[in-house]
């Protein structure tokens, strides 16, 4: 049980929480000093084969999901909620509990203190110094007698400063929860949508996978516009969001910070490009079939002759160019070849040799060996939008637990815990001494400049009995 | 008046306050240099803010208006006069004008670098599009400056509590107490960090909406957090476990140093999506 205890004290200890932090922050530095998420070619270019078996292995390529850097995580919200638990009764009880009247009543030992002595004032002062009090400081005094002549009042202010570290901390605990709400409910996906056409799942890259989204969206039309200086000044896609039967349910456009949410599903502008569609006229040199296909890229169709045949473009160029060396050995011309695809052929064996075919240079398919002739006939360019797709049902509790911060911060750090006490006591006839004393909690050393307002709030009420004296 | 004038204007009036302040500190017994000093700033400062204000205009008469706060040379010139905004707020509270000493070559350095900076007013990016922008960038060059009169404070702390034979340099009798000058370092440090973690939230809330995550682990986001947790354990390190003086002085020093490099570091050395201050 002892080493049970001794586990939780350390834990919910405040020199756990700072080494937390250093921590989180150094491992943190790393993962900004190597690039992330690369593939293991790309940190061998940069860093030599040695040192991308040291990043792979440690998982430094990543280092943000590592067990490590979650496990810190986890310790720290461990920490926080241990530490909040362990001290926030003592907190609440201590803050519950009446003050007790401090043995040295003259204030003495008080860093900020004021007597104030009014020669001619007498029980009429005494009676109403507890109106006096509350005038000045608000209502809430507690008032009490402790000798015949003696008054004394405690005045508490801003009380609920003292909880500011636990709305802090909460809000820490309920972002990270967000977090947590978010991975294991939420989706992030992202969708290319050519002009015109339409989509009903998503594809996650992390897993590989498509979920459907229950309803399907179209991309109408997609708008790039410019600055006159030549910068871009809006992306645009206009959408229609159709149900299962296809009837329109939305239309609304997607801009860079206006994202459409529909059905806690958000889509936002995420990129754009252009894709090609290519005519092609094919024919199988054997029987003399002919067809005429019209594709984008990675689309595989069906070649004449052989239906177990297929073919599928896997680039375009506009204009193909040609290395200077071989613009010289042939009579390529040195601009350009002009529009190419490059196809490739689907069989049970597998792929085939890629190859490209020339718009402009049609009699090269001639040449070609094999059972088929293609010629490019003409091709289309058509504008895509990318879209980030993404659900996540955490956002609102994040959102919540930044106000919570936000507000735990003001009051732990801006507002301070403040106890005033204000004593009367009678020393003669007519005479009365009344004594201001008063402490920050929580930033004693900033409290002189508060103390002198309090200060002079006390006077100025107290000022008709400083009229005969 | 040009802005450029109004810029160069003000770099001059911040460098003589700067020399004001270095003859108070040499020749402590006059007041005169140090009110000087003040006198200057104050104009400095005004100076500069017309300059920010014409800037403003100027985007709108150039048809492309937007609150001066879009890249690298509008962030520094927000920087600098932040700093000398919050030095002038302090400087009323404190006895001595000391400070100015450390703040002001700060203060005219950040204006002066801004002549090495594209100064051309550009148009808004479809990502700079949105109402987070001056929420966030307010509240990030607030806490930054925040930290940066609290890294002056902690200057000032460690050049006090040097132990020097005798009874020290005449600049070190003439600082204010070392425990105040610990106090006040960790008050700026209290208010910087609020305003720093409002500015992270408001950049999470922008990149929500622009993007679509709050945090991608970007190196702009990353280095946000890195000064986040240095000064949460400042905090913690200071009022839970009572440190104090040097250490905290220290604290105070690194605090600072990530704060410049997520400021300028990421944007210079680091790519991610924050690319729009580099320029």
């Amino acid at each position: 049980m002892r080493i049970l205890d001794t586990l939780i004290q350390k834990l919910a200890g405040i020199r756990l929480t700072i080494l937390l932090c250093i921590l989180l922050a150094f491992v943190s530095l790393i993962g900004t000093l190597i690039p992330q998420n690369l593939t293991a070619t790309q940190y061998a270019n940069s860093y030599g084969p040695v040192a991308v078996k040291i990043i792979m292995s440690l998982g430094l390529h990543d280092i943000y999901h590592t067990l490590g850097f979650v496990s810190l995580l986890c310790l720290l919200a461990i920490n926080l909620l241990t530490c909040s638990v362990k001290r926030f009764p003592n907190v609440w009880r201590a803050l519950q509990r009446e003050h007790p009247v401090p043995a040295d009543r003259g204030f003495k030992s008080w860093k900020n203190r004021e007597t104030f002595v009014l020669s001619a004032a007498g029980e009429d002062l005494e009676g109403r110094l507890e109106e006096v009090v509350s005038r000045a400081f608000g209502r809430g005094a507690q008032s009490r007698v402790v000798e015949p002549q003696e008054r004394v009042f405690c005045v508490e202010r801003r009380r609920h400063a003292r909880y500011g570290p636990y709305v802090a901390h909460l809000g820490i605990l309920t972002i990270l929860l967000g977090g947590v709400v978010g991975i294991f409910f939420g989706f992030k996906g992202r969708l290319t949508l050519p002009e015109g056409q339409e989509a009903s799942e998503v594809w996650l890259p992390k897993t590989g996978e498509s979920i459907p989204l229950g309803f399907r969206i179209r991309c109408d039309r997609f708008v790039v516009l410019f600055y006159p200086g030549g910068s871009p000044k809006e992306y645009r896609s206009e959408v229609s969001l159709l149900d299962e039967e296809g009837a329109q349910v939305v239309e609304s456009e997607i801009r860079v910070n206006h994202p459409l949410t529909y059905r806690g599903i958000t889509f936002y502008q995420s990129s754009y490009g252009e894709i090609y569609e290519t005519t092609m006229r094919v024919r199988h040199r054997e029987s003399g079939q002919e067809t005429v296909v019209t594709t984008e890229l990675n689309r595989p169709f069906v070649l004449p002759g052989d239906p177990q045949v297929r073919a599928m473009a896997v680039a375009f160029q506009e204009n193909m160019r040609v290395p200077a060396e071989m613009v010289r050995r042939t009579t390529f011309p040195a601009g350009g070849l002009g529009p190419a695809v490059r196809l490739v052929t689907l069989e049970d064996k597998g792929f085939g040799r890629p190859f490209w075919v020339l718009k402009d240079f049609p009699e090269r398919a001639q040449t070609r060996e094999g059972p088929y002739d293609f010629r490019l006939e003409g091709y289309r360019s058509i504008s895509y939008t990318g879209l980030q797709v993404t659900r996540d049902p955490g956002t609102p509790l994040v959102w919540a637990g930044c106000i919570l911060l936000v507000v735990g911060f003001l009051m732990a750090l801006l507002l301070d815990h403040e106890i005033l006490w204000v004593s009367s006591k009678r020393q003669g006839p007519g005479r009365v001494t009344v004594t201001l004393a008063g402490r920050g909690i929580r930033h004693p050393a900033v409290y002189q400049s508060r103390f002198e307002r309090q200060k002079a709030r006390l006077r100025k009420e107290l000022a008709p009995w400083f009229r005969d004296g | 008046m040009k802005e450029s004038t109004l810029i160069g204007l003000s770099i001059f009036i911040y460098l003589a306050s700067w020399v004001s302040y270095l003859v108070h500190a040499a020749f402590g017994k006059k007041k005169g240099p140090g009110i000087v000093g003040d006198v200057l700033v104050v104009s400095g400062l005004l100076a500069q803010t017309s300059a920010i204000g014409v800037r403003w205009w100027e985007s709108y008469r150039l048809g492309i208006g937007h609150a001066p706060l879009s890249n690298l040379y509008e962030s520094m010139i927000f920087f600098s006069w932040t700093i000398a905004l919050i030095y002038l707020l302090v400087a009323r509270r404190l006895e001595t004008r000391l400070l100015g000493v450390f703040v002001m070559p700060l203060v005219c350095l950040s204006v002066a670098s801004t002549s090495l900076m594209n100064q051309q007013i550009q148009p808004l990016v479809p990502a700079l599009q949105s109402n987070w922008l001056t929420a966030h960038v307010v509240t990030c060059f607030l806490g930054y400056a925040a930290f940066a009169v609290a890294f002056c404070f902690s200057l000032l702390y460690l050049l006090k509590s040097r132990r020097t034979a005798g009874a020290g340099g005449y600049f070190q009798r003439s600082l204010p107490g070392a425990e105040l000058l610990d106090e006040f370092s960790y008050r700026m440090i209290a208010v910087g960090f609020p305003l720093m973690s409002l500015g992270i939230i408001t950049g999470a809330a922008w990149a929500n909406s622009a993007w679509g995550s709050y945090w991608t682990w970007d190196p702009k986001e990353t280095w946000s957090l890195i000064v986040w947790l240095i000064y949460a354990a400042y905090l913690h390190a200071r009022i839970a476990r009572g440190w104090k003086g040097r250490r905290a002085a220290i604290l105070s020093l690194v605090g600072f140093a990530a704060t410049m490099f997520c400021y300028l570091g990421v944007n210079l050395l680091l790519s991610g999506l924050h690319s729009y201050a580099t320029g």
